[in-house]
């Protein structure tokens, strides 16, 4: 699991484009030329990073008040799961702060 | 002048000389050969393409070329040359037609990078596209050839050439490859369809081509707006069912089906999602064809005018 103070910021390369269609979306990243397939919770994931970093525990804090009652009760398992998978398509990269 | 115009020794010495130049859809083709089951099958399935000026611009030159030497007699191959390179491995000359065929496809899929190219068949109706992606042997050319004897106009049965400028879907109006079990379904459904003589023991099986029907081609410069992307699959005993699909989906497995989605970069990303944006999406199961025929004139009667 991603520490506490583990910083995850958008890889500063990645040149994302999205469509959306209902609650599903599809991301390119120009520089990888990769397209990926993403609910709700993976955009709403990449969406929320961006190229200055957030910390782990504020993305999930931040994302538990938006998902509400929604939420999973896993959730910071599964927002680690997500990142790692986002670090391995080069979407994402983690430092230590 | 139509390549039935041509006498056939005018076709065979033009196919010997310099070539016999072609436009097939948006494309322009010089093929030489001196094989004949080539210049029978283009007598008998090409008739109704233009032949061209010597001086007009061609984009693909391909060669069709038999053994030489001992190779004449001993194993005889035929070889497919591009621009003067042999490409593909050879095959034995009874495969010379499949040959040209696929040589052709190969050309327009590595090279004209102009269109985004979706493995997939597509017809037209009323103006709207279906787009059809499929892998092979999931009656997605069967069920092109059927649809297009009952009312839909063939656009392509292989290649669906998609504009990044305006997303319509250029005709391409090549004869139709038909394998195995699905020859037989077609001349059953369309007695009066013409058909190059089958090839036996090809890497797909038995193998041949319909001719595509001549009232599609005069319409050739007719584009069409995509309006359904249908995944289709022949299942044994199955009534004919769409079933809607994911768009986010469906566009992946486009890309997954294109031949230069990713050549194409983000011009590729903004086609594909454009014609998804424009489309309804299904998955298609089937195993008659008429019932097929059914379902598909329906999509279309539902479309509001």
């Amino acid at each position: 699991m991603l520490g506490d103070s583990q910083n995850c910021r958008l890889n500063p390369a990645a040149s994302l484009h999205w469509v959306s269609w209902d609650d599903e979306y599809v991301v390119f990243d120009e520089t990888s030329g990769q397209t990926h397939q993403m609910n709700a919770l993976r955009a709403y994931v990449l969406n929320a990073l961006d190229k200055q970093g957030v910390l782990f525990d504020a993305l999930v804090t931040d994302i538990m008040s938006s998902l509400g009652s929604c939420a999973e009760t896993d959730l910071p398992a599964v927002v680690d799961s997500i990142l790692r998978e986002f670090e391995a398509h080069g979407l994402v990269e983690f430092s230590q702060t | 002048m139509n390549v039935q115009e041509l006498t056939p020794i005018d076709l065979r010495h033009r196919l010997r000389a310099h070539g016999l130049l072609l436009q097939i859809g948006p494309f322009s083709f010089r093929i030489k050969t001196e094989l004949e089951d080539i210049a029978r099958g283009l007598s008998l399935l090409y008739g109704n393409y233009p032949v061209l000026d010597d001086n007009v611009f061609i984009d693909y030159t391909v060669e069709l070329v038999g053994g030489s030497g001992l190779r004449r007699w001993i194993y005889p191959q035929v070889k497919f040359r591009f621009d003067g390179e042999v490409q593909f491995a050879p095959l034995p000359p009874n495969q010379a037609f499949p040959l040209l065929e696929w040589a052709m496809n190969w050309c327009i899929s590595t090279q004209a990078h102009q269109y985004l190219i979706l493995h997939a068949a597509a017809i037209e109706r009323d103006g709207y596209a279906v787009i059809m992606p499929a892998p092979p042997g999931s009656g997605k050319s069967t069920l092109c050839a059927g649809l297009v004897h009952r009312g839909w106009r063939l656009l392509s049965d292989e290649l669906a050439l998609i504009s990044p400028i305006d997303l319509s879907v250029t005709p391409l109006g090549r004869p139709i490859s038909l394998k195995n079990q699905s020859i037989e379904v077609i001349r059953q459904f369309v007695p009066e369809a013409v058909f190059n003589p089958i090839t036996p023991d090809t890497v797909k099986g038995r193998l041949t081509h319909l001719r595509a029907p001549q009232e599609h081609l005069r319409r050739i410069d007719e584009v069409a707006r995509p309006r359904w992307v249908i995944f289709p699959k022949y299942v044994a005993g199955s009534a004919a069912q769409l079933t809607l699909r994911s768009k986010a989906n469906s566009m992946l497995e486009l890309g997954r089906n294109s031949f230069n989605y990713v050549v194409l970069g983000l011009t590729g990303f903004e086609t594909l999602s454009g014609v998804i944006d424009r489309c309804d999406c299904y998955d298609f199961q089937y195993s008659q064809l008429d019932e097929a025929v059914a379902v598909f004139d329906d999509l279309v009667a539902r479309v509001p005018c």
